[in-house]
């Protein structure tokens, strides 16, 4: 269990190697097409959002990413190796992921909840150590949610809830930590709370993010980088100021936008 | 009576010789309509396994009496005191009351068709049912014009009795039974072997002595501890019991019995001579049976004057209202049915099933079954059809006795469907 | 840290529950419709030789009734208690219960086809209705496992369907066997209420080794039926083999459920509110819950199977009647309780 000194070395300066590899992915659910010819790459420790409107495969590129789901041709590498050649644990050592609407059917507290992130480090008959209980601990004090330690995940609100789920996937000490709309169900309070933990992750631990999100401001403001897609296809892969422009939003939104620099770009619907 | 001669014309002598003739014609036929009255004496010979015996027996009610002091003759020992007739050959005790159709054979106690009585200091005792007591079978030589009596073999253990494939021996009379159903509780009472029943079901509830034993649950969920510590010899069901609950007996080495209820009336007999030979009361169930089988005999005669076209036709009604269920072909309900000479609608069907169109549709003349069950029908418009139940012809029995595979087939069914449905012949019943 | 404290309130929680466990095991012993005075009861138990002074009766009965009916209850009790434990966390339904695979139905099945058609015959002092229960259970595992996996997968919300449908199917005919064989129906109706009378040895024998092995390899996957708490796809990003786990422990814990019903018939209730009433007070971890739940699941049933066996005298009373008499008044109370406590 080396992987407990990790973070630190990852602290010192951001790599220029691509952690996340996608080459002509394509994926259909029965006869529709939904990811066509999909090409892009990921640096480690960048903050990547996806964006786009419904329908356009956001989700179902994720949980390609994952595993979730296969593509029928292409392939995706993870970190050089090819994702087809990760074991499930050792996958799940490398990315963890954090799904929308996080719940659990029966009562657990928080505490237990984050430390099930370090199943994929323990074998079926070992018991938690002192240094896995450790990391579960830097990691709600990571996310604020230490004081919830003992509270049952029902009794807390949306907002802490999912704060409570990024605790669960830092546990996981994975190199990529991919989110699914985390934060179209919450408050705006919130909503700026998790990208900036997710940004002072990144920045501070050198995680490598990858969401999928719905407001273009937030995307545009949190993203070193930032793929729009549209009808399952990459219309524009890059930092905000090349993505976010009055013909982009048209094309893929077509809505009539002003953009205002600030110093990212934000729309400002007409 | 006087002669009176008188010279007188020769008609008027002739006329007074006619009016002698004529008394004394009529004397000789008052005579003889006396004589025909009174039963006749005859002397009997009898082939008794074999060997010819004169015996004398006299006819009463059909039923051939045969005197007292002839009984010496097959190892029966006479002696009357009071209105007490007891005979006894040291196996065997009857003891019979002048007049009455009460009898006591050895321990058990039970009715007969046929009354015994005192003449001139020597009772008269019905003489098949003495012999079929003794263990003989009695015929009739048609050739020969004699009655025949034959041995029917000595009785020792062990014995096996069988139920369908499975074969039960028994090295030793049984002395502690435990009964799981009340035919069962009720034969065992009436051969005398009440005193070895040690547990019963709960509904075991006749004879009312029963009600005395312990009661060990029911058939189907029997408490088995209490059955255990009965420390019975052999535990008795009627029809299958729970595997189970006969494993776990097997190991506490009591023996299970499992007789299939009789679906025929000899079934019954067979049943009473199968109890009657593991409890060692071989003579009272021997004495049971041809009690049955004398009035059985009874209602026969009876019904063999029945022509067909004045039958009468009866449902019986085991259950009603959400389904119909009555006595079919296989059942020993029907037979007794069809033995008191009645026709059974039910028999179109073979168990117990039957269907409310049907019924509807024969719409029998008569109706047999429980109170509850008539109220059932009357509350319903799907009965309303039925003519029975407004004919006053749908007639209350008992039906938890017309169930009972045992002894009161005689005395209660047969004998209620011919009082109640052939009530002038209900005399030559004698029982 | 709090986890030390807490470990140690819950050893001495599972040490408590054993305690009352072995107490009242001994207590029903000593309970039955022949009194029996205890000191020979305890005698009987502990002494190797018979004692002179003892009926042969008494000893039989301890022995060869009471004893092996104590054993067989608890153990379908604990059985009942760890597939009801595991099928809601798989299902991740609340409601699910042991025989949601159709187990109870397709058993119930077979016993009335043994009833109504075998002749009586035993194999290995097994009956014929137990075997046929247990085959019917069997087949019908296989047949909702069969229909409701497709490409691979289990959708469990098709299992659920499967099962009902399955069930509903099952019990028509068997009511229609019942009809057309009525005077068999008592017996059938007895079977499916449920009954460890005439408990034997023989029925230990042929369920304890099922039993060890199929509850410890279920407390063995206790990690991941935690993590598939959250969701499925959770579970599959934390490095769970979901598909693997879902088919492997819903075919041990449905053959065990086989088991159970075809020595016992069916007692519902069990499975479905210990687990639950072990949740409110040792929390939802089952590396826990599972052994607890086996122990809680055997108390309970050990209670209710004396208590159907003593009530009434000379009388069994069917014990899934008791188990739902109990249970569920018992519940309702708890639940009262628990949600008062999550309000404040």
């Amino acid at each position: 269990m080396g992987r407990s000194i990790k973070n630190d070395v990852k602290c010192e300066s951001k790599e220029m190697s691509t952690l996340i590899q996608v080459n002509k992915l394509n994926f259909s659910y029965g006869k529709e097409e939904v990811l066509k010819q999909i090409d892009f790459a990921v640096n480690k420790s960048s903050f990547v959002s996806v964006i786009g409107p419904n329908g356009s495969g956001k989700t179902t590129l994720l949980k390609n990413l994952c595993k979730l789901l296969n593509p029928e041709t292409g392939h995706i590498k993870i970190d050089q190796q090819n994702l087809t050649h990760y074991k499930a644990k050792p996958l799940a050592r490398t990315i963890a992921v954090v799904h929308q609407g996080a719940n659990s059917t029966f009562d657990f507290n928080v505490g237990e909840v984050v430390l099930m992130g370090r199943y994929p480090y323990l074998n079926r008959f070992q018991s938690e150590s002192k240094v896995d209980l450790e990391i579960a601990e830097t990691a709600m004090a990571q996310t604020s949610t230490l004081h919830l330690r003992d509270k049952n995940l029902h009794g807390i609100s949306g907002g802490e809830r999912q704060r409570v789920m990024i605790a669960r996937a830092l546990t996981q000490q994975p190199d990529l930590l991919l989110l699914d709309e985390p934060i179209s169900h919450l408050d705006i309070k919130h909503q700026l709370e998790i990208l900036k933990l997710c940004k002072s992750l990144n920045e501070s631990h050198g995680l490598t993010i990858f969401t999928t999100l719905h407001d273009i401001n937030l995307a545009s403001r949190f993203s070193d980088l930032i793929i729009m897609m549209k009808e399952g296809q990459i219309v524009k892969i890059g930092a905000p100021k090349d993505v976010i422009t009055i013909e982009t939003i048209k094309h893929v939104y077509d809505i009539d936008v002003n953009i205002v620099l600030k110093p990212y770009p934000m729309i400002e619907a007409i | 009576m006087k002669l009176k001669i008188r010279k007188k014309s020769k008609f008027q002598i002739q006329s007074k010789y006619s009016s002698y003739t004529k008394k004394i014609i009529s004397t000789l036929l008052v005579m003889v309509l006396i004589v025909s009255a009174i039963p006749m004496t005859f002397g009997a010979s009898i082939e008794f396994n074999g060997t010819l015996k004169k015996s004398t027996t006299e006819t009463q009610y059909e039923r051939m009496m045969i005197a007292s002091v002839s009984l010496k003759d097959y190892g029966l020992n006479a002696s009357i005191s009071g209105n007490t007739i007891k005979l006894t050959d040291g196996n065997v005790t009857f003891i019979f009351t002048n007049n009455s159709n009460v009898v006591k054979v050895n321990s058990a106690t039970m009715t007969l068709d046929s009354k015994p009585y005192i003449k001139n200091k020597i009772a008269y005792v019905p003489m098949k049912f003495i012999f079929e007591t003794l263990n003989y079978s009695v015929g009739y030589n048609n050739q020969s014009k004699q009655i025949t009596a034959k041995y029917n073999g000595n009785f020792v253990f062990p014995i096996t009795i069988k139920d369908g494939s499975k074969i039960y021996k028994f090295t030793k009379p049984a002395k502690r039974i435990v009964s799981l159903a009340p035919s069962i509780t009720e034969i065992l009472f009436a051969i005398g072997a009440g005193d070895m029943v040690v547990g019963r079901t709960k509904y075991c509830t006749y004879p009312a002595q029963a009600t005395a034993v312990k009661s060990v649950g029911t058939l189907y969920e029997p408490d088995l501890e209490s059955i255990i510590n009965l420390n019975a010899d052999v535990v008795i069901a009627a029809t299958h019991m729970n595997e189970d609950v006969m494993n776990a007996l097997t190991k506490a080495k009591i023996a299970t019995l499992t007789q299939e209820s009789p679906a025929k009336i000899a079934q019954i007999y067979t049943l009473i001579e199968q109890l009657g030979r593991l409890t060692n009361k071989t003579y009272e169930s021997r004495a049971l049976i041809a009690s049955m089988k004398s009035k059985e005999d009874r209602v026969n005669n009876i019904t063999k004057m029945i022509p067909t076209s004045q039958r009468k036709e009866v449902y019986y009604v085991v259950g009603t209202g959400k389904s119909e269920y009555t006595a079919g072909k296989q059942t020993f309900i029907h037979e007794i049915i069809i033995g008191a000479g009645l026709i059974n609608i039910g028999s179109d069907v073979d168990k117990w099933s039957y269907s409310l169109e049907k019924l509807i549709e024969h719409n029998p003349a008569f109706l047999l079954g429980a109170d509850y069950s008539f109220s059932t029908m009357r509350d319903s418009k799907n009965y309303s059809s039925l003519t029975a139940l407004k004919t006053g012809k749908a007639i209350e029995v008992d039906t938890d006795v017309f169930s009972i595979p045992g002894p009161r087939i005689m005395d209660y069914s047969m004998k209620t469907l011919i009082v109640k449905l052939y009530p002038e012949h209900a005399y030559k019943l004698r029982f | 840290m709090g986890y030390g404290i807490k470990r140690k309130a819950n050893f001495i929680k599972i040490a408590l529950l054993i305690l009352i466990l072995l107490g009242f095991a001994i207590f029903s012993v000593t309970q039955g419709t022949v009194k029996i005075p205890v000191s020979n009861v305890l005698s009987i138990i502990l002494s190797s030789e018979a004692e002179a002074s003892i009926k042969p009766a008494h000893i039989f009965i301890v022995e060869n009734v009471r004893l092996p009916r104590i054993l067989l209850s608890a153990c379908v009790g604990g059985m009942l208690a760890v597939i009801g434990t595991v099928f809601q966390a798989l299902f991740k339904n609340p409601m699910a219960d042991p025989y949601v695979m159709g187990v109870s139905s397709g058993a119930a099945f077979g016993a009335t086809l043994g009833i109504v058609f075998g002749v009586g015959v035993s194999l290995a002092s097994l009956s014929l209705v137990s075997m046929m229960a247990f085959v019917g259970a069997m087949v019908t595992l296989i047949v909702v496992y069969t229909l409701a996996s497709a490409g691979g997968k289990i959708a469990t919300t098709s299992i659920l369907l499967a099962g009902i449908v399955v069930n509903a199917i099952l019990s028509s005919l068997i009511s229609f066997i019942m009809i057309m064989y009525h005077n068999e129906i008592d017996r059938i109706v007895t079977w499916t209420m449920g009954s460890f009378n005439a408990a034997s040895w023989e029925h230990l024998k042929l369920i304890v080794i099922p039993m060890v092995i199929g509850i410890a390899y279920m407390i063995s996957l206790s990690r991941e039926l935690n993590v598939l708490n959250l969701s499925e796809e959770d579970a599959k990003n934390m490095g769970v083999d979901v598909e693997r786990v879902k088919k492997i422990a819903l075919v041990v814990a449905s053959l065990l459920a086989a088991f159970s019903v075809s020595v016992s018939g069916i007692i519902g209730f069990v499975g479905l509110i210990v687990p639950h009433f072990f949740r409110m007070i040792f929390g939802s971890d089952h590396r826990l819950l599972l052994p607890v739940s086996f122990i809680g699941g055997a108390l309970f049933m050990l209670i209710c199977d004396t208590l159907a066996r003593s009530i009434l005298p000379n009388m069994e009373i069917p014990v899934g009647i008791i188990t739902s008499i109990i249970g569920g008044p018992f519940f309702l109370i708890l639940l009262h309780k628990h949600k008062k406590k999550m309000e404040n």
